[in-house]
């Protein structure tokens, strides 16, 4: 019997070696004769424990890990290829805390199968949805399933996808596109990666839905550089499944035409702002665009166009599968359906959680992440990228639904979380937002492009204790000027985490 | 244009050379015919011919505004397989598909205009491809409404207004005949004289008058005909027999050095008039410094006209402006108060347009009904053989401006400081020349000595050069010939041999240098200003 | 820039059937539909102050300097980018809105530096003028910090204008004229964040794509780019509106003098044939007007092999009238004749033409236009009857035929040249 064997072939399990443990296991089981198959899947999301190597046995699939190159005859002489005991074995990998108490619907599949298998991903699920709207009698009935799930917008603003694919679909015009906005720049963040890299199809797929809905028979990912595995993956998954008639002129047969292009970005944070993003995907230097008019009546080549990033898309096959309603019975409030949140930064078991809205930073921080890395007391967590808040232990009660949880100062953003313990010095953190900007910002609207380096200047010198009193006046007129005189978000937001460290962590600028 | 190419109008380039156009930033021209120089005609012919074969011409614009009969002729004449682009390839060089494709875009992409300069005129048959053009704006309707229509881009500031100002030897203003007696009659009356009712004398006739003897005197105002007029040799003997020329410029240039008397002229800054552009606007030119000679042009012209025995009365430009206006029936709604209330004016401006015309031919052409013309593609005299198997074809460029009196003045140099050949890498190669190294071009006219610029615009056979320096003797080997019905001479098409030399003049422009040397040394000692 | 100060409603005229009418601080105020609130104001006698709009550009949203207060809206849009719309309550004075401004001009004079007196562009520059109009007080932000005054080098590579970085506020006008106005492309902004520098490709400008067309030098509101001649001679003090003597695009100029001598040209915004472009004849190439070759004395000789002799008017013109007659009587009427010039205006060329026809009693007149467009003239008469243009030339067609002249080349404003 062959034995088949999971070793991710994600780029967090890249990273820590899983290429040469697959190639160690492939080699043990061929020293030993043990017939091996070796299947490389997407990332379960449980980071702390990549290279994560799973078994297939009679009673399901059974973990290990993390997994080093030395572990793997100590594995064999185990015999974990059926389950067998290891001080690395966790046990069947459905049953583990971490993953069972999940709710896993965008990232059903990561982490199952092999990313690429086109078996794999209709075995699993995959293109019910897509079949669902290729029955649907009309695009706006497509629209509307989604304004009904009410899924918002994952990228951070968390409009309602719907009612943007709304506006499109009756914008008028022959020609519209769908983008997929994969800039995943948010420090702390790396849902869309895994996503790529682990379910490829779905977003496809998704994006597919998008363009039946709105009319578009167009779609562009815009990825960025820094994802070289997505990039293989996506390009990999693009060609596949034109080849199969997934895409193309004549979508599973529908008479209906979709296909996308995968273009690659250059390193620009801000291209990940859809206007921006736009501009690079049409050639140009990545600069913010003035809304209105919105991308959605005026978008890519001046033509109507949906932006959705990764998890935005991803999660729409499975509403069209298992309909609005089902969608929607997750989550609270006017934050419906799940998100996959990201654990990192100074945290013990760093990963991905997906669940619905309404939990708290504290079960996040401490009940999956198990607290800091350093073991040291949790000081701050930044949600929502480098534009987010900086939040004190005070704040981690609060339900995590957009609104809630903004009206308490914070921002979900992204769903991305990093963690820092009592050695942090917050007025330096204050200072890297402002750097941050001052590095990334596009360079258009002068407040974020010359107030984040004065920012960085006159944070430098409350804490040199230069003229404390009069600069941290002029630190908070400045946020104040970057906060209401700027053009997009970047500049907009950068004060969030400063005035957040001003605001729950003065004494670290009177040192 | 480009800002229309930009928001998505097709373009279709008719050049020899790869010019800008044809690709620079955010523009691509849809389809570039690369014809060889001097079958402009065959190529218009291959397009309409196209139009008409397969059926794309607009027929209710054709019977509504064109004579019937005239168009029966030349579709017959224009559906001849003679004119099919598979046919003309082989004279033009346009590969048919691409021909095919572009008439077909032309006639069918929605509102279509025709540009076009001195690569269309300065042919023998500059005359039939300017019909040629207006068969085809026509036949497809492309005419007398905004955004479309045939128009020439004008070289100089008011070539248009010179021509409307009855500056040719057989028109009077408003170009009406000499020949008609009415005419004569109103100018004759509002002059005081009687007017000659033969045509007088083109430039051409001029210069072989004057070396036969019967020319002798020549006032000459602002133009350099030295430089600018074909073959170059004929025309300094022509000018070297004139007993009396003066010459009103700026600049000594070249014309001057033959001439008897020099009346210095007012630039453009230093009085007041109109120019008319290539749109038939008038614009008001307007005094902002004094002339630094004392007097504008004009008063000069007066001065000669009293001195001559025929004192003219005006006290300033508008007062001859309002002459025009009284005896030319497309100007009488023009006066400077006019133009200083409108700003400018496009004429025909009278009681019927009292604000001017931007689009003429709107309802029907200034003659009634358009009128087809046969257009035979002639070849020129001028051919390439063996002695002379490259075809020269000549051309300006953005710094420099016609002859260079002007901006060979200024800092300008800086991007263009000599005129060069222009030539592509095979003929290069073949030939043994090097970019930046001199090279002989003779030509059945002349011989001249230029700098070598290797490119890629080029296509193979043919050969290019500007005529912004007049030491480059661009016209000492461009030849006679001219357009059969208006001598236009033909600039664009002049068969070379290329050569190596470490020459860096030819015998012409060493003599000349030498003759501009001496023609300096000549001048009054001027005190450095 | 424009020196005298002319009005500039900061974005670009709409043409709409529809009208819109919207109050803005308190005026009502009706514009075509499309119209942006700044350009509203702006029919309102309400100037919102501005520094990267203008109305030769479409609007871009950078400075934030005309950020607004709408009844019914969240923050401070900007006035330049928002259309309005019926019923729109606009605000452009408040508290807000003044500290607002204030804050982003102190950014703006934090990285510029402090030397107005001796700036070439002093008394007419669009940074100072609105630092003045947002009643900037002080710069809180000391010395030291950051900035790109202090190490940058002047690009004095173009003949006529200079390209001076340090006092560069990065608001995109050059960058978006030399793509919008003229269509080349020569000019990016380079680099991220404070690092975002203005840039002609990566070299000078000379020897960049730059066409020189001076359509960036116009748009800039500082002194980063002026003509050298402003430089060398100060500002203007007067301006006279005339017609350039190039080439037969016939572009309207404004000639900026000083006492008596011109100091600029400056293409006019309201010229019907170049709506306030130009190309680098008609703006720079007008030196040599006052060029040390010009003869300004008149001169004659008896043969060409003498040398000239100045002399007085009267005495040139008694002798070249008498010469005429000697001609005429000796050799017949016809042996003399004129030629007329196409650069002249036409009131001069008349007069040469009734000279000849009158005084020389003869149609021995001519013109160089044979040498080029007569073809036209023969070829349009034939087929349509008039020997001109057809139409005006500022293309609204879709496909355009453009055929053997190279027209970038040669007449550039209709359709924007490259060198």
């Amino acid at each position: 019997m062959t034995h088949i064997v999971y070793v991710p072939i994600d780029a967090t399990a890249r990273s820590v070696g899983a290429d040469d443990v697959a190639a160690a296991i492939a080699r043990e089981a061929a020293a030993r004769g043990e017939p091996v198959q070796i299947v490389r899947n997407g990332t379960r999301g449980l980071c702390w424990l990549e290279p994560l190597v799973e078994v297939v046995t009679p009673a399901g699939r059974v973990a290990y890990g993390p997994v080093d190159v030395a572990d793997v005859a100590s594995l064999f002489a185990a015999d974990f290829l059926r389950g067998g005991a290891h001080p690395l074995a966790h046990g069947r990998t459905d049953d583990i805390t971490w993953l069972k108490g999940q709710e896993r619907l965008t990232f059903a599949r990561v982490g199952l199968t092999d990313p690429l298998s086109l078996a794999d991903y209709k075995e699993h699920g995959g293109l019910r949805g897509l079949r669902a709207a290729l029955s649907a009698k009309t695009g706006s009935d497509i629209v509307e399933e989604l304004v009904r799930s009410g899924l918002r917008g994952r990228g951070g603003a968390a409009f309602p996808a719907g009612i943007k694919w709304r506006t499109v679909a009756g914008a008028p015009g022959p020609q519209k596109y769908v983008c997929c906005n994969a800039d995943e720049g948010d420090s702390g963040t790396f849902s869309d990666r895994m996503l790529m890299e682990g379910d490829p199809y779905v977003l496809l797929e998704g994006m597919t839905i998008a363009g039946l809905a709105v009319g578009a028979d167009q779609g562009y990912i815009y990825l960025r550089s820094e994802y070289p595995d997505a990039e293989r993956t996506l390009m990999a998954a693009i060609e596949a499944a034109r080849a199969a008639g997934w895409l193309g002129r004549d979508v599973l047969g529908s008479g209906r035409a979709f296909d996308i292009e995968l273009r690659r970005g250059a390193g620009a944070y801000i291209c990940g702002e859809e206007t921006a993003m736009l501009e690079s995907l049409e050639g140009k230097r990545g600069m913010v665009r003035p809304k209105p008019p919105l991308p959605a009546i005026s978008g890519l080549f001046g033509k109507p166009t949906v932006i959705n990033n990764v998890i935005t898309l991803a999660s729409v096959p499975i509403i069209l599968d298992r309909g609005a309603q089902f969608y929607a019975d997750y989550g609270m409030g006017r934050s419906r359906g799940t998100l996959p949140f990201q654990l990192a930064g100074n945290i013990k078991r760093g990963g991905l959680v997906e669940k619905a809205f309404g939990l708290t930073l504290r079960e996040l921080v401490y009940d999956y992440g198990g607290g800091t890395a350093s073991g040291r007391p949790v000081r701050a967590v930044q949600v929502g990228g480098p534009l987010g808040p900086y939040l004190p232990e005070s704040k981690f009660d609060v339900p995590l639904d957009y609104e809630v949880f903004a009206a308490a100062g914070g921002m979900i953003g992204h769903g991305g979380l990093v963690v820092f313990d009592d050695t942090v010095d917050m007025a330096l953190m204050a200072r890297y937002a402002m750097e941050f900007c001052a590095i990334e910002s596009c360079g258009k609207c002068t407040p974020c492009r010359i107030g984040s380096t004065r920012g960085v200047e006159v944070i430098d010198r409350i804490r040199n204790n230069e003229r404390r009193g009069p600069n941290l006046a002029l630190l908070r007129d400045l946020c104040d000027t970057m906060t209401h005189g700027s053009l997009c978000a970047m500049g907009g937001l950068t004060p969030a985490p400063v005035l957040s460290a001003l605001e729950h962590f003065p004494e670290d600028f009177q040192r | 244009m480009k800002r229309r190419l930009r928001a998505g109008a097709r373009l279709i380039v008719i050049d020899p050379r790869g010019i800008d156009l044809v690709r620079s930033a955010h523009i691509e021209a849809a389809h570039h015919l690369q014809l060889r120089p001097g079958t402009n005609v065959a190529v218009i012919n291959a397009l309409a011919h196209v139009v008409v074969t397969e059926g794309l011409y607009a027929e209710s614009f054709v019977r509504t505004r064109c004579e019937q009969p005239a168009f029966d002729k030349w579709k017959a004449f224009i559906s001849d397989p003679r004119h099919a682009p598979e046919v003309t390839e082989e004279v033009t060089g346009v590969p048919a598909a691409e021909l095919r494709a572009a008439a077909r875009l032309y006639a069918t992409g929605g509102n279509a205009a025709i540009y076009y300069g001195l690569g269309v005129t300065e042919h023998s048959q500059g005359s039939t491809m300017v019909m040629g053009i207006a068969n085809l704006a026509m036949v497809t309707g492309n005419i007398g409404r905004p955004g479309v229509g045939v128009n020439p881009l004008r070289g100089q500031n008011n070539v248009q207004g010179s021509c409307d100002m009855g500056s040719f030897p057989h028109e009077l203003p408003g170009y009406r005949h000499v020949s008609d007696p009415a005419v004569r009659a109103l100018f004759g009356a509002a002059w005081g004289v009687d007017i000659d009712s033969e045509p007088g004398l083109r430039i051409p006739n001029m210069f072989d008058a004057a070396i036969g003897g019967s020319f002798k005197g020549l006032y000459v105002q602002g133009e350099d005909i030295a430089q600018s007029d074909p073959n170059t040799q004929h025309v300094f003997a022509a000018l070297e027999s004139l007993e009396c020329l003066v010459v009103q410029d700026l600049f000594i240039n070249e014309t001057a050095k033959f001439a008897h008397v020099f009346l210095p002229g007012s630039s453009f800054l230093e009085k007041d008039g109109t120019f008319t552009n290539a749109e038939r606007r008038i614009s008001r030119v307007r005094k902002v410094t004094p002339p630094l000679a004392g007097k504008a042009d004009w008063e000069t012209t007066l001065a000669l006209a009293e001195a001559l025995g025929y004192p003219m009365h005006y006290t300033h430009p508008s007062q001859i402006m309002d002459e025009i206006a009284r005896l030319t029936p497309t100007f009488t709604g023009v006066s400077y108060a006019r133009l200083d209330e409108l700003g400018s004016i496009q004429w025909p401006c009278n009681d019927k347009a009292p604000v001017g015309t931007p689009v003429m031919h709107i309802d029907e052409f200034v003659r009634g009904k358009g009128k087809f013309v046969i257009t035979e593609y002639v070849a020129t005299e001028e051919r390439v053989n063996r002695k002379f198997p490259l075809i020269l074809t000549t051309g300006r460029i953005l710094s420099q401006y016609n002859v260079g009196a002007q901006t060979r003045r200024t800092a300008n140099n800086t991007w263009h400081d000599e005129d060069r050949l222009e030539l592509h890498p095979h003929d290069a190669e073949q030939r043994g020349i090097k970019d930046g190294e001199w090279c002989k071009i003779v030509s059945r006219a002349g011989e001249t000595i230029l700098r070598a610029t290797i490119s890629e615009r080029m296509q193979p056979g043919v050969v290019y050069t500007t005529f912004h320096f007049p030491g480059s003797g661009a016209n000492v080997i461009t030849t006679e010939n001219s357009d059969w019905a208006t001598n236009c001479p033909e600039y664009k098409v002049t068969a070379v041999q290329v050569s190596p030399t470490t020459e860096p003049a030819s015998k012409w422009q060493r003599r000349f240098g030498e003759f501009s040397e001496q023609q300096d040394a000549l001048l009054p000692q001027s005190d450095p200003r | 820039m424009y020196s005298v100060k002319e009005p500039d409603a900061g974005t670009p005229e709409r043409k709409s059937s529809e009208q819109v009418t919207l109050e803005i601080d308190g005026h009502a105020v009706t514009v075509p539909a499309g119209t942006s609130v700044m350009r509203a104001a702006a029919d309102a006698g309400v100037r919102v102050p501005k520094l990267c709009a203008t109305e030769s550009l479409e609007a871009f949203g950078s400075c934030r300097l005309c950020l607004v207060q709408i009844e019914g809206r969240r923050g401070y849009p900007a006035s330049c980018t928002t259309i309005a719309e019926p019923g729109m309550k606009v605000r452009t004075q408040s508290d807000p809105l003044a500290k607002l401004r204030r804050g982003v001009m102190e950014m703006y004079i934090s990285d510029h530096p402090l030397d107005c007196l001796t700036c070439p562009t002093n008394g007419n520059c669009e940074l100072q003028e609105q630092a003045g109009v947002v009643g900037l007080r002080e710069v809180r932000y000391g010395e030291g910090g950051a900035n790109h005054f202090k190490k940058a080098e002047k690009d004095t590579s173009n003949p006529y204008f200079d390209f001076d970085p340090a006092k560069c506020i990065a608001c995109s006008r050059c960058v978006r004229a030399c793509e919008e106005v003229q269509g080349t492309f020569a000019l990016t902004l380079q680099g991220r964040g404070f690092e975002s520098k203005i840039a002609s490709g990566n070299t000078d400008f000379k020897s960049s794509e730059c066409v020189s067309c001076g359509a960036c030098v116009q748009a800039c509101p500082t002194a980063t780019l002026v003509e050298k001649s402003i430089v060398e001679r100060g500002q203007p003090d007067h301006s006279v509106v005339t017609t350039c003597a190039y080439c037969g695009v016939g572009c309207s100029f404004r000639a900026e003098v000083k006492g008596s001598e011109v100091v600029r040209m400056v293409p006019n915004k309201d010229g019907h044939a170049n709506h306030g472009h130009s190309c680098v004849k008609g703006r720079f190439a007008w030196g040599y007007a006052t060029h040390k070759d010009r003869i300004t004395k008149p001169m004659i000789r008896s043969s060409i092999r003498d040398p000239w002799r100045e002399v007085s008017w009267d005495e040139a013109i008694a002798y070249a009238a008498s010469e005429f007659k000697r001609i005429q009587a000796e050799h017949g009427r016809g042996a003399v004749g004129g030629i007329t010039s196409s650069r002249c205006t036409n009131e001069e060329t008349y007069l040469v033409q009734k000279l000849v026809r009158a005084a020389f009693g003869n149609n021995n007149v001519d013109t160089c236009a044979r040498v080029c467009h007569s073809p036209t003239g023969y070829g349009l008469k034939t087929t349509l009857g008039e020997s001109a243009a057809p139409r005006t030339s500022t293309p609204s067609s879709t496909p355009t035929s453009s055929s053997s002249s190279a027209p970038t080349r040669r007449t550039p404003t209709p359709c924007s040249p490259r060198r």
